[in-house]
């Protein structure tokens, strides 16, 4: 098994570790909660000891939102406001925390970490027919982002992404379900079936195209994927060395060409190029402060 | 050449904006607003409200 498959592995067993909870029935509390994992992981899931980035920054739009008092998530915002010093608090926190990451190794988390982008690479495996996505797709995640993650949680008071992430339903609301907390849960009601619809919906995605939640929907791959062209860790292409062969589109789990644009908002830094190129002309690292002989003609 | 320095440029700027991004906001409460989300069931997340 190669070593990215022991890191996303790693990952979704850091991020879900609390096994307690068969015996228990009983989510974590703890102060690990108040940290964001840095990856796309609900933390509804029973098993979750930290939070999802994505749902803290929707909480932090709803704590600021003029509609606050008038929802669900405003009265939760309310209660957690009580002992804030400052509203926007939580949004610094969140996007000074997604941002830091972003900046340093742009994607290479979605690769390497995230248990949902783990699920989409082992699904993708599943033989059958195969598409790929169109190109105009990809913007759908920063729709994502910026309205459903921010702007609508700020304008409602209510955490829309999470409302419809499949991951939520996923790691936990199915979960929560079959083996249901010892406090009480409502009833499942018609939202709650949309939502399976929504999960079906991106799990046949998922088997058919490549990275299909990553590509076109996570919020948290299109913050990243805003630094990623100006990360401080990069990608190169030595264009004396590529014969552009093409065998780094092929094993591209998101089917960029990196030859042409090697810091591509879309690249996962998976790393896949670079031990597949016959050539050895894919490396990459830390050097921002040196040019290395190919930068020039490699990246854009 | 100037393109790549002010790639870098930019770089170091935004790390340092986020870095202060993400001490002020620790400074001021705002891990204990995401621990506050954080620790009840995510009834958004789960679909049940």
């Amino acid at each position: 098994m190669r070593g990215r498959r022991w890191t996303q592995i790693a990952g979704t067993l850091a991020a879900n570790p609390w096994f307690v909870y068969f015996g228990s029935r009983t989510i974590y509390q703890g102060d690990a909660k108040g940290l964001c994992f840095p990856g796309f992981n609900c933390y509804a899931c029973p098993l979750a000891l930290f939070s999802c980035p994505i749902g803290a920054l929707q909480h932090s739009m709803a704590i600021v939102s003029p509609q606050r008092s008038a929802s669900a998530a405003g009265a939760l915002s309310q209660a957690a406001r009580q002992g804030a010093d400052f509203s926007l608090a939580a949004f610094l926190y969140v996007v000074g925390f997604i941002g830091l990451i972003g900046i340093a190794v742009g994607r290479l988390l979605c690769g390497w970490l995230c248990p949902f982008g783990f699920l989409q690479d082992l699904l993708y495996k599943i033989p059958g027919p195969k598409l790929r996505m169109p190109r105009w797709m990809r913007f759908g995640k920063y729709v994502s982002l910026a309205v459903l993650a921010m702007l609508i949680p700020y304008l409602t008071g209510v955490h829309w992404f999470s409302r419809l992430c499949p991951a939520g339903t996923l790691e936990g609301a199915i979960p929560l379900e079959l083996l249901p907390p010892d406090a009480p849960l409502p009833e499942i009601g018609w939202f709650f079936w949309l939502k399976v619809g929504i999960l079906v919906f991106f799990l046949a995605w998922m088997i058919l195209t490549k990275r299909a939640f990553c590509r076109a929907a996570c919020p948290l791959g299109a913050a990243w994927a805003l630094l990623a062209p100006i990360s401080f860790y990069r990608m190169y292409v030595d264009g004396e060395k590529c014969t552009s062969c093409g065998r780094c589109r092929e094993v591209c789990p998101v089917d960029i060409e990196i030859f042409e644009e090697p810091n591509s908002p879309e690249c996962i830094r998976c790393f896949d190029c670079k031990k597949e190129c016959p050539t050895g002309a894919v490396t990459s690292g830390f050097r921002a402060g040196k040019a290395p002989e190919t930068e020039a003609t490699s990246t854009q | 050449m100037a393109r790549r320095l002010n790639r870098v440029r930019a770089a170091w700027v935004l790390a340092a904006l986020f870095a202060t991004m993400l001490t002020a906001g620790l400074l001021f409460g705002g891990f204990g607003q995401v621990l506050a989300n954080g620790i009840v069931i995510c009834l958004d997340c789960i679909g049940l409200i």
